[in-house]
Order: structure tokens, then C-alpha cells, then sequence
């Protein structure tokens, strides 16, 4: 998986895999407040994408348990990455219904790091 | 009324503040007066027989464990300052106390290093001109004959001269960083560091562009350290802006954790 390749990469060009941590990094920040070895599927609208820089971003709301939306913020890519595999500004906006998927932060805050989305047409995507 | 407050104000600004004052830089050492980067006009022509790196490149990587380069090798006080960073790695699941902001840039060597951000080489008389688009960087390579300042201010990017070898090589001496920067992720130096590059195509392929580095450091290191860096070359791509503090999603508090928000 792309992002994969780009945060292993990152710990090489950083020197971080030949010390044997495990504490991959992209350009602007460390990818450890994430559970890398997990991921979580969230059904819900978008409220929120914001494409910019350093990371595109999800405002999503998810229903919890009891029917209750929980507002989840979720870090994506970079927009010059997402465009490399098909992503606009407009490719999500405020209303649509979507499941993602996320590698949910260490820490029990409703947030993650996006790994794919699908859309309502069924159309996957990874970010 | 407000012409009036205007006019007041402007006679009470500093001289220096107001319109018409520009300053008058002496000529850099080793620069014959009347040339290079200062004097573009005239020298369009020579910018031909350069290179072709047009485009936007981003860092690629080998998946070949061979072409890992060694670390770098720290000693003293450095190797003490990067083994106790590694142990609160370690101590905290691979999370890193940071006294700087997210929104604040590595500087060089790393500059040169990063990922899924792309780079472009801008080429004018007498200079190469690199940026990144993290941050927003930029980096300034003085190529028309000019000497190192005698104290460089420190700074990011450092003091950077250089000359093109064969017509196909870029050959780059940076010094005067920033000692207050990382030399790789965790890691120190002094203000004695030395940074020189040959950057040129890869010889195969053309879209593929080869940054030998080597870092000199004689209060950090036991050795010069090298590394390679490949760049792969996106043609018709352009860097977008990055303003880093409108979207500053990861500030760092008082205590140095890095926050989510």
C-alpha cells in the first residue's frame, strides 16, 4: 500500500530503520501516534475536506453505539499524493456518505490516519 | 483627517521605514564586480548548455537492503545526546519529544531528503535555486565564482557555492548551519559541519536524478558520512503552496508532546 511504502521509506532516508525503531516518519511529522498495526472501518457524512497542505483532512461524523454522531478528524496525504491517485479538491464534500478506513490514533480520541475510502457509487479509493 | 494622521505618521517612522531607502550591499567576496547572479542580463544563453532537470522530482527509494547507506557515526557528546534520544523512543511506543514546532523545517542536510513532498531546480545566470515544496522551502546555490562568506550568518540552508563539473554535474559546498538543527532524524552537530553534493542524472535514465552526499562534521563525527539520494522526475507536475499554520494540525505543547487536533 502506497502510504506504506512512503512511511518505510521515510524511516530509511531518515536513518530510523537501520537503528531498528519502529517510529516512522513522514516529511512533516512522526506516524506514531498512530496504531499502524490496526485498522477500523467508519460509516458516516462527511461535515469537512480540506485539501491543503502539509495533510489533506476529514471532518467526518460517524454514529456511535447509540445513534449519537461523534465528530472523527482524520489526516490524510498530501494533496500532490492524493492527485497521483485520482484525488481532487472536489472528490469529497460536505453531505456525502462514505465508510473510510483508518488507522485510529494510540490514544482513545475520536481521530486517525486515512487509509481508503469508499463512496457512495461504490467507487474505492486509497489515499 | 485621515490624510493628516497619515502624513504624521509617516514623518514619525524611522527613516530607514520610509519609501526611497534601499541599501547598498558591497560587492560578495571572490565576485568580479560587474558579473554573475547579480547581473542576469546577457548571460541567457550559457543557462542551455545546463542540464535538463525541468519538471518536479520526488525522493524515490531502493527497495534493495544493500543500498542502505551505514549511519552516520557519532561521537562524544553527540552519541550521548542521540543514544538518550533513542531511549525515550523506545521508552514511549516511538514517540519523540519536539522543541520546535511542526511548522518549523529541518533545514539542510535533511532538506535534500524528503519524502512525499516534491522538489524543483530552477536555473539563472550564476545560480541554482532548489525548492521544496514542505514548508515551502527554499535554497540558494551560488554558482557565478563567489568565495564562502568569511562568518556566514547560521542559518537552514546554509552558505551554499558551487560549480557545474563536465556540464552534467552540479558540485555543492554548504556551510554555516544552523547547529540548533538535526543532522538526521534524533541527531546533532556542531557549527563546524560541511555539506558537499554532486548531483547529476542517473546515466540510464534520464528521469532519475542522483544526489551523492557527504556529510563532514569533525566535532560530530568519527567520519565523513555518504549518502545517495535518487529523485524521480514528474514532468508536467508543479509544487502547491504549504502554509503550514493555517493547517497546523499537530502543535507542540509546553511539555514537547506532539498534540492531534
Amino acid at each position: 500500500m502506497r502510504m506504506k511504502k512512503l512511511i518505510a521509506a521515510a524511516a530509511l532516508a531518515s536513518g530510523l530503520a537501520l537503528t531498528g525503531l519502529a517510529a516512522p516518519a513522514d516529511a512533516h511529522h512522526s506516524y506514531a501516534m498512530f496504531d499502524m498495526t490496526r485498522s477500523i472501518d467508519l460509516k458516516g457524512t462527511v461535515a469537512q475536506f480540506k485539501w491543503t497542505n502539509p495533510h489533506a483532512w476529514l471532518v467526518i461524523n460517524v454514529k456511535d453505539a447509540s445513534g449519537n454522531p461523534v465528530e472523527w478528524n482524520v489526516e490524510m496525504n498530501s494533496p500532490n499524493n492524493l492527485a497521483g491517485l485520482g484525488w481532487k479538491r472536489s472528490t469529497l464534500k460536505a453531505g456525502d456518505e462514505v465508510t473510510i478506513t483508518v488507522h485510529p490514533l494510540k490514544e482513545n480520541k475520536a481521530g486517525g490516519s486515512f487509509m481508503s475510502v469508499t463512496l457512495a457509487n461504490g467507487q474505492n479509493m486509497k489515499g | 483627517m485621515a490624510g493628516a494622521a497619515l502624513l504624521a505618521a509617516i514623518a514619525l517612522a524611522p527613516l530607514q521605514a520610509q519609501p526611497g531607502a534601499a541599501p547598498k550591499s558591497p560587492v560578495p567576496d571572490g565576485l568580479k564586480a560587474g558579473t554573475g547572479a547579480p547581473f542576469p542580463k546577457g548571460q541567457g544563453a550559457k543557462l542551455d548548455s545546463l542540464p535538463d532537470w525541468g519538471g518536479i522530482w520526488f525522493v524515490a527509494f531502493s527497495r534493495d537492503p544493500a543500498n542502505r547507506p551505514a549511519p552516520p557515526k557519532l561521537k562524544g557528546k553527540y552519541k550521548i545526546a542521540y543514544d538518550a534520544w533513542r531511549a525515550q523512543i523506545a521508552a514511549n511506543g516511538g514517540l519523540d519529544k519536539s522543541a520546535r514546532s511542526h511548522c518549523s523545517p529541518p533545514g539542510m542536510p535533511m532538506f535534500m531528503q524528503l519524502p512525499q513532498y516534491p522538489y524543483e531546480f530552477l536555473f539563472t545566470p550564476g545560480r541554482v535555486t532548489i525548492n521544496q515544496e514542505a514548508w515551502m522551502q527554499t535554497r540558494k546555490i551560488w554558482t557565478d565564482g563567489r568565495k564562502h562568506e568569511d562568518d556566514p550568518d547560521p542559518s537552514f540552508y546554509g552558505d551554499s557555492i558551487g560549480h557545474w563539473e563536465g556540464g552534467t554535474t552540479l558540485v555543492v559546498e554548504s556551510i554555516g548551519l544552523n547547529d540548533t538543527l538535526p543532522l538526521q532524524t534524533g541527531m546533532t552537530h556542531s557549527d563546524k559541519l560541511k555539506i558537499t553534493e554532486r548531483i547529476h542524472l542517473d546515466a540510464k535514465d534520464k528521469d532519475l536524478l542522483i544526489n551523492e552526499m557527504t556529510v563532514d562534521d569533525p566535532d560530530a563525527l568519527e567520519e565523513p558520512w555518504h549518502n545517495v539520494i535518487t529523485y524521480r522526475r514528474d514532468r508536467y507536475g508543479k509544487l502547491l503552496e504549504f502554509q503550514c499554520s493555517e493547517n497546523d494540525r499537530n502543535p507542540v505543547d509546553a511539555q514537547g508532546n506532539t498534540l492531534f487536533e
